[in-house]
């Protein structure tokens, strides 16, 4: 909470207004105002030039590059995961309804959002290459359409999220362990930050409160199915399916 | 990048000179470049000396608060490349200068002559050595004879070793037969004689006769001797081929006594197969089914038949003649019994069907008594009289003869014996006539049923199975009589309002419902007969008893047919709600002299006819008649409701018959029957099902498939690039090129102001010195005047 507050203090004109014009939920006006954020911090996604072209920086294809570059220590990316998160989220229930939006932030400090409509490419190379073009071009566009799917947008993340919505980290080391569906708000859009690391923590300065999903530890996908199928259920969207 | 490159070429150039160490330290020198984005594994040119050099900055960004990281990259020594270049010009641009006036110069090509570290005896000794190889080059030296180690012998030997003869070997040849013998050589071949004679000669003259003689013997002996060696050679020869035969024909001889004994002399001596081993076999390869006759055909059955029938009537006609009647019909039956037990067999079972079929009530019951009545009544009959060959009558009349005084089973027999003695497979027109017999025999039976419609029963359930039989047989024109006659019937019922069920119609009606059974579905013929049942329904007289009756008989085709088919016929309902409408009629009136336990709900087949006790009445329905109509009523009913209850209209078809139950309720014995219809009716009423709207799954989201580059590159267009690429190095070179003339210019330049400024301080040096010549001349000369003058005062 004395992040929120500093950070409203930051800026003295008053809250930031929230700028997301390019979600569709025209065709969802009776339920546009529930809807779930997931911020995906830490996401490893890097470009790297090895050979001719430009590939994604990942731990099996270019080992030898992270030796010459001395960046073994600092531990190995895993863009991999990213990929696993985007596609529970993107292909959940939730997401067909409309009332999931996704931001991608990475280790570079590239902030990415991720429209709804975006269907994520389904094998890892292709997600590989989709993501080198998106950090070369900051943008990708459907491929019958002009839609921007995914799109490279300013930092910080707090400037896009809706004013005045719950923002809550998650770590397995947060003090209390609850249950997901005592976060559901009954209406209104809410945060939820998820690391898109193997392990570690996520330490960002605009979430209000830490929590954890479970007494063991859960991988990124996982955490983010479970919070999808809470959210689908404590909502009720099955009952409309 | 050129420029880079370029300067990182004069860059490793500089690296030779010394001075590159101290240059190296002064940051001043350094360029600096700044990466835009920092990518891992990328190359942004060549730095100086990436070790030291790359630097890295931190770029604090507090807004982002981010660890954005921005290389910063260093290139070239600007006095180092400079200095490259001046060099570089000195060596190429001045000396082209210097020597622009010039059209040739010397070469001085003298050995040593610009190695200033040699000494002149070196020089020299270097020149002598240089002259000497050149002078063995020459060919001339070829062709010096006074040269001692010259290889000029033959066949690649030295002279020397040619004139040493050693080793001077001829060559051998192993084949020693073919050479004669050295001995005869010596003594006979050219010369040898003369060499001998010579020696002869020397010894003594006289011998010369002897030796004559002695070389005449010599010869013939030699002759003799190679005749003796060729005979033994020959004699040689045969004897080997002899042996060879002798040996041949031995062996032939033994190779065909092995043969011989192997043959019969082994299985002679082998031990007997074992008597198990060999039961075993035969079983194994012994047939296990022996080829049976045939199954005889249906036309070879049909023949037989005919032939039994034809002998027994021959007997039957020779016993006649004897007068042996009983003894000879018996055995022409026992003869043909097999066959017909069989027929009969079948014939009771498709009664007992055809019974269960009509099922008008309890009908069965009576009628099974009524049949054994017939049957000891008609027993009084002699069966033996009935010829075996009948021929198939030709006239109605000719039946009608046949048939008079039958008893129903003598009916059949007859009728069986003209089907299998006219039998369609003996021959075609048996089909004509067959089917002339069954129309005379459905005519016959109809009939029948008119003028005697109890007794007629009989004859139709011993008769239906070969009517049926003969109904196939017929085909097209055998169903086309059956069709006309329902025609004839249907415009019958439709001409009456109201009309009245002839016994006659009710059989051939139950006769054609098993000609076109209802599970064929779709029949035309099925389709009009419903059709026809269902006007008679309607156009039912409801007054007579007999009529009504006769209905509900007809109203039990129906339901069977309702029950197979699924079909809704109105006709139906209508009808037996009529019967109930009417029951309730005749229960509101108020006699009750009978008690309602005492009436059987069956009606029996005299009252279906209306005639009871042997006479025809024909009355109206009483009130004990009208609670058993109700009984019926309700039975069908029941059937129907079942197959009715999935209709829609259901609630509507059956809503009103509440009300008439309830009325029969208070009837009396058939309460508990009417109350349980009443049940079954609100069973199967099932509450309505509003129309609704399908409900539509909500739209999902529509997912889009992101545009991906299969070839991407961050250049836009190869081709484009390539052309913008051509024209960039060209500007950039032309850029170079003009620079680098500017500073060609700018060293020539220099170079010819130092050249004047050396010229001129040349000069300035001479005039200084001619001056400075000329002023002490002139200081000298005037010091001699001076001293003229002084001298000259």
């Amino acid at each position: 909470m004395a992040d929120q507050a500093e950070s409203d203090e930051d800026t003295p004109q008053g809250p930031a207004i929230p700028r997301n014009k390019r979600l569709k939920t025209g065709h969802l006006h009776l339920l546009s105002d529930r809807k779930l954020i997931v911020i995906l911090e830490r996401s490893q996604l890097e470009t790297v030039k090895s050979g001719k072209g430009f590939s994604l920086l990942s731990q099996e294809k270019h080992e030898h590059v992270l030796k010459r570059s001395k960046r073994t220590e600092e531990g190995y990316p895993r863009p991999d995961i990213t990929h696993q998160c985007l596609l529970m989220l993107q292909d959940s229930v939730l997401n067909r309804m409309g009332m999931l939006q996704v931001f991608l932030h990475t280790e570079k400090n590239v902030l990415i959002e991720v429209n709804p409509q975006t269907r994520i490419p389904r094998t890892y190379e292709r997600f590989a290459g989709l993501m080198v073009q998106l950090l070369h071009k900051m943008s990708i566009r459907a491929a019958d359409g002009n839609q921007k799917l995914l799109r490279v947008i300013k930092n910080p993340v707090s400037e896009h999220l809706p004013v005045g919505c719950k923002r809550y980290g998650t770590s397995h080391q947060a003090e209390k362990v609850s249950e997901i569906r005592s976060l559901v708000p009954p209406s209104g859009p809410v945060v939820f930050v998820i690391g898109a690391i193997a392990h570690g923590k996520v330490e960002v300065d605009y979430t209000d409160e830490i929590v954890s999903f479970s007494n063991y530890p859960l991988s990124a996908a996982w955490a983010v199915a479970k919070l999808c199928d809470a959210f689908e259920e404590s909502w009720a969207v099955e009952k409309n399916v | 990048m050129k420029t880079e490159k370029r300067r990182s070429v004069s860059d490793a150039k500089s690296k030779r000179f010394g001075s590159t160490a101290q240059v190296r330290t002064n940051p001043f020198e350094l360029y600096l470049t700044k990466a835009k984005h920092n990518i891992t594994g990328r190359t942004a040119g060549k730095s100086f000396d990436s070790g030291n050099s790359t630097v890295k900055l931190k770029k604090g960004n507090k807004k982002q608060g981010a660890k954005g990281q921005t290389a910063i990259q260093t290139h070239g020594l600007r006095s180092v490349s400079r200095n490259v270049a001046v060099t570089n010009r000195k060596k190429t641009l001045l000396n082209e200068y210097n020597s622009r006036t010039k059209n040739n110069r010397l070469i001085d090509h003298r050995l040593g002559e610009k190695d200033t570290t040699m000494s002149v005896e070196d020089k020299m000794m270097e020149r002598m050595m240089f002259e000497r190889k050149q002078s063995t080059k020459v060919k001339r030296r070829q062709f010096n004879l006074n040269d001692d180690d010259d290889e000029d012998g033959s066949f690649g030997r030295t002279m020397a070793e040619a004139e040493r003869f050693e080793d001077q070997e001829m060559p051998e040849t192993d084949d020693t037969d073919d050479i004669l013998e050295e001995q005869f050589v010596s003594t006979h071949h050219f010369g040898g004689g003369l060499l001998k004679k010579v020696i002869n000669d020397d010894n003594r003259d006289a011998q010369q006769n002897d030796v004559r003689a002695d070389r005449k013997l010599q010869i013939e002996d030699i002759i003799a001797e190679s005749k003796q060696k060729k005979y033994n050679k020959q004699n040689e020869l045969d004897e080997v081929r002899d042996l060879t035969k002798s040996l041949d024909d031995k062996w032939k001889e033994a190779r065909v006594r092995s043969l011989v004994s192997s043959a019969f002399g082994e299985a002679v001596n082998d031990p007997p197969v074992e008597s198990y081993d060999n039961l075993v076999k035969m079983l194994q390869f012994d047939s296990k089914a022996k080829a049976s006759d045939r199954l005889k055909s249906e036309a070879e059955l049909a023949k037989d038949a005919r032939d039994a029938l034809e002998l027994a009537d021959k007997k039957r006609k020779m016993n006649r003649m004897d007068g042996n009647q009983d003894a000879t019909a018996s055995r022409g039956l026992e003869m043909l019994e097999p066959a017909f037990d069989e027929q009969e067999g079948d014939e009771d079972d498709d009664d007992e069907v055809e019974l269960q079929d009509i099922d008008l009530a309890d009908l069965q019951d009576d009628l099974v008594t009524v049949s054994k009545d017939a049957d000891k009544k008609e027993k009084t009959a002699d069966p033996s009289d009935i010829p075996f060959v009948i021929p198939a009558p030709a006239k109605r009349r000719e039946l009608d003869v046949l048939f008079a005084n039958r008893t129903p089973k003598e009916v059949h027999t007859i009728v069986s014996r003209i089907m299998s003695y006219h039998h369609v497979s003996l021959a075609e027109a048996n089909r004509e006539k067959l089917t002339t017999f069954y129309k005379f025999l459905l005519d016959f039976l109809l009939t029948k049923s008119d003028s005697e419609p109890v007794e007629a029963l009989h004859l139709w359930n011993n008769l239906t199975f070969s009517l049926l039989e003969l109904f196939d047989i017929s085909q097209v024109k055998g169903a086309t009589f059956t069709k006309e006659r329902l025609q004839v019937l249907t415009r019958l019922v439709c001409r009456k309002t109201k009309y009245r069920i002839v016994p006659s119609a009710i059989y051939f009606l139950r006769f054609v419902t098993l000609c076109y059974p209802w599970s064929k579905e779709g029949h035309p013929v099925q389709e009009a007969l419903m059709l026809l049942l269902g006007k008679i329904l309607v156009n039912v007289d409801m007054s007579s008893r007999s009529s009504v009756l006769n209905a509900l008989f007809v109203a039990s085709l129906v339901t069977d047919g309702v029950l197979v088919t699924k079909k809704y016929c109105p006709e139906l309902l209508f009808f037996l709600r009529k019967t109930l409408a009417n029951r309730e009629r005749q229960a509101a009136s108020p006699d009750q002299s009978t008690s309602p336990a005492l009436v059987s709900n069956s009606f029996s087949f005299q009252e279906l006819f209306g005639c009871e006790g042997g006479e025809v009445k024909d009355k109206t329905l009483s009130r004990d008649d009208g609670q058993r109509v109700a009984h019926a009523g309700i039975a069908l009913l029941e059937k129907v409701v079942s197959v009715y209850a999935e209709l829609p209209a259901y609630t509507e078809l059956f809503g009103d018959f509440d009300e008439l139950i309830k009325k029969v309720k208070t009837g009396g014995a058939s309460a508990a029957q009417a109350e349980a219809f009443g049940r079954l009716v609100a069973l199967h009423r099932q509450p309505r099902k509003y129309l609704q709207f399908s409900k539509k799954p909500p739209a999902p989201l529509q997912l889009l498939e992101p545009r991906i580059d299969t070839k991407f590159d961050r250049s836009k267009s190869a081709k484009k690039t390539q052309v913008k690429r051509l024209l960039h190095d060209k500007k950039r070179s032309m850029k170079g090129a003009k620079r680098e003339l500017r500073r060609d210019n700018h060293f020539i330049s220099t170079v010819q102001l130092n050249e004047q400024l050396k010229k001129d301080a040349v000069r300035n040096k001479k005039v200084k010195e001619i001056f400075s010549n000329l002023y002490s001349q002139e200081s000298e000369h005037k010091r001699l005047q001076r001293l003229k003058a002084k001298s000259k005062i």
